[in-house]
């Protein structure tokens, strides 16, 4: 990505910035010498220049400051871009009243450009232009001291931040919240999330499993033996239907009981399943569920649907050329238009739905019917049971006239039944789905087999989620493992090209006292070749310390980036300003630098021999009242006078 | 966006130490750290690659 600068405007702003325009042109000189004197607003261009590209919200107090003078109420700045030859244009539009800063940006393309509020560049660039790396570029000074401040880490934060490292750094803060949320969703089913607290949900588990089985094998041989007890107990009472038909007294009221029998068995059935479809059918349940019914389809019936707007309209309009408002359809509307066609229903799903308000509203039935079946079934019932009482009252006098094998097969069937009864209360509660039967019997999921297969799921539930949860969080702390490797392991590589190319330029520029950087930790820890680690380094050294350092950064960042810097030269003495200044021009593809007047001599001078087409030289004068004059060209530029010179 | 050379060695050099996880992990994983330095990623990304770890529960806590 190529980012360049071609200028810069500033109005009502504080050091001479009350209407200044500075225009570098669309295709701006590799090299742009602007001379200004001191107090005619350079260190308020840089400050507004790193504010207007990184887009951090400025202070209320810092807009103030940045005020003219008491007769102006807003100030405006915009920096001029060209980001891969695409012109932005970054704009700040400050208000002295509330001391509010509102970023806008304006992009000149065909089609989707124009003014926006907010900071709206190309998404790397966005994420590149961040407060760290803006200094290095639109240069702070006081970087040149903290470069080589072993108490600092400005050096490998410079890398850091120039190679996004930093930004893949930040992926582990997104783990952390994808962990979190994974969590806190899981938290509604269970807390553990540790192996500790998952293998107590595996123990937990397994209990409820093993429980389960047991219940289950304990129904299986229940019922295995109910079947046998009920099996005997037929037997037993077909010896006693049998005994008692060979008395010729008793075999004409068995024979009646048993035509009655019969008939009351045939009702029984019959009255079941009507009631049954009774039940199915809601309108002969109950006269008031008929009445509501029928209210609820004359609710429906007035709440029409929209018959004509479908499914299907949308999916016919989506295949138009045009809307029915009349505009062109283009590709994102046809897709808004099918994705939006789900939200109706279609014709079919209308047609059954129109179907069932018809039913409801016109619903018919005698809502008695249940009602009288069931009383019809209950009097068959009371039928049978008044028969079985005939029947043992005939058997209780035939024993009463001395029938010991009548009394010892009564006495067997008895005791059958006993104990029938008794396993049949076990079944229950061991088999019971009826939440109310359920209670009465005061059962849990350690006696109830329905009870503890609900439990058996719900562990198995809580098991799963804590072991999908345990996982997810390992697999966040690889990741995050991962990518910090990569970054140290990134840093350590930039690190030493940067050190080798910054030490191939600092030969060029001490030539007398050979200084290097032994190492790039946090900052650059220098040496003197030949004499190990160096103490300390002139304001001087240090500047052309720095330059070289961030020319080898900036040269092989992944961005090509425009250098501002501000009296690049004025603390270095002659020799080294000759050197930086034929040698750090050369790594930047652009270079704008604001200088005084004293920075000429050595340092401007080495570019005036440079090709014109390069080079652009501004003058900017003050004329009194807060406007400037600015004079372009070398001649201006070298006759300028002012108090520094 | 073309990563920086140095930006590759080094996911080699981290790579090469987890030879556990699969092809797609380490393919999927370049993609995020290119779509990260291109300012261009969702939380998405980052649980699609991260799914693709294989992990041991048995690891201590």
């Amino acid at each position: 990505m190529d980012v360049r600068l071609t200028g810069w405007k500033a109005k009502n702003l504080r050091g001479g910035l009350r209407d200044v325009d500075i225009d570098l042109g669309d295709n701006p000189s590799r090299w742009t010498l602007i001379q200004m004197p001191n107090g005619t607003g350079k260190t308020t261009t840089m400050e507004l220049l790193r504010a207007t590209l990184n887009g951090v919200d400025l202070p209320a107090k810092t807009v103030r400051e940045l005020r003219a003078d008491d007769h102006v109420e807003t100030g405006f700045f915009e920096a001029r871009l060209l980001v891969d030859r695409q012109p932005y244009r970054l704009q700040l539009e400050l208000d002295f009243r509330d001391g509010s800063a509102t970023p806008w940006t304006v992009q000149e393309k065909e089609r989707g450009g124009g003014r926006e509020e907010g900071r709206n560049l190309p998404a790397d660039l966005r994420t590149l232009l961040k407060p760290t790396l803006t200094e290095l570029f639109v240069f702070n000074g006081e970087l040149a001291t903290d470069i080589i401040d072993l108490t600092k880490s400005s050096a490998a934060g410079a890398i850091r931040a120039l190679y996004g490292l930093d930004t893949l750094e930040s992926v582990t803060k997104r783990v952390d919240s994808l962990i979190d949320l994974e969590q806190r969703r899981a938290a509604a089913i269970t807390t553990a999330k540790e192996r500790k607290g998952i293998n107590q949900l595996k123990n937990a588990f397994d209990e409820a499993r093993s429980t389960n089985a047991r219940l289950e094998q304990q129904q299986k041989s229940t019922s295995a033996r109910l079947v046998e007890l009920e099996q005997e107990r037929a037997r037993l009472q077909a010896d006693i239907q049998e005994r008692m038909s060979e008395d010729a007294g008793l075999r004409a009221q068995i024979e009646a009981l048993d035509e009655k029998q019969q008939e009351v068995d045939t009702n029984a059935v019959d009255l079941s399943h009507q009631a049954l479809e009774a039940l199915r059918r809601p309108a002969y349940v109950h006269p008031t569920l008929l009445a509501r019914l029928q209210n609820l389809g004359g609710k429906l019936y007035e709440l029409k649907l929209p018959e004509t707007i479908s499914r299907e309209f949308f999916s016919e309009l989506a295949q138009q050329e045009r809307c029915v408002c009349g505009r062109p359809l283009g590709h994102d509307e046809r897709h808004e238009i099918v994705s939006g066609a789900q939200r109706y229903l279609a014709q079919d799903q209308i047609s059954v739905i129109n179907q069932m308000k018809l039913a409801l509203r016109e619903s018919q039935g005698d809502p008695d019917e249940l009602s009288t079946t069931i009383a019809s079934l209950q009097a068959q019932l009371d039928e049978r049971r008044r028969i079985k009482a005939e029947r043992d009252r005939l058997a209780s006098e035939k024993i009463a006239e001395g029938d010991e094998v009548l009394r010892k097969l009564r006495e067997d069937v008895a005791g059958l039944s006993d104990e029938i009864t008794a396993l049949s209360g076990t079944l229950e509660r061991l088999t019971t789905k009826d939440p109310s039967r359920q209670r009465a019997l005061r059962l849990s999921w350690e006696t109830n087999q329905p009870l503890c297969e609900i439990e058996l799921k719900a562990r198995d539930n809580r098991l799963q989620t804590a072991t999908r949860t345990r996982t997810f969080s390992l697999q966040g702390e690889k990741l995050k493992a991962i990518v910090l490797a990569t970054s140290r392991q990134a840093l350590d590589i930039l690190r030493d090209r940067v050190r080798l190319s910054t030490n191939d330029k600092l030969a060029r520029i001490f030539a007398t006292e050979k200084i290097e950087v032994a190492r790039i930790g946090g900052s650059l820890e220098l040496r003197t070749a030949g004499l190990g680690v160096k103490g300390g380094a002139s304001e001087g050294q240090k500047l052309a310390i720095a330059y070289a350092f961030l020319t080898s950064l900036l040269a092989e960042a992944p961005y090509r980036l425009p250098f501002i810097v501000d009296s690049p030269a004025v603390s270095l003495d002659a020799a080294n300003r000759r050197e930086v200044g034929a040698l750090i021009p050369d790594f930047f593809n652009q270079m704008v630098m604001f200088v005084i007047s004293t920075e000429r001599e050595g340092f401007a001078e080495a570019f005036y021999d440079r090709p014109s087409a390069d080079v652009c030289f501004l003058t900017v004068t003050p004329k009194g009242g807060g406007s400037v004059d600015i004079a372009e060209g070398l001649t201006a530029f070298k006759s300028f006078h002012s108090k520094e010179g | 966006m073309q990563l920086d050379p140095a930006i590759s060695e080094a996911m080699d050099a981290v790579l090469a130490g987890h030879p556990d996880q699969s092809d797609t992990f380490q393919r999927r994983y370049r993609n995020l750290v290119e779509l990260v330095l291109g300012g261009n990623y969702q939380d998405a990304d980052v649980r699609r690659v991260m799914e693709l770890l294989s992990v041991s529960l048995e690891v201590d806590d």
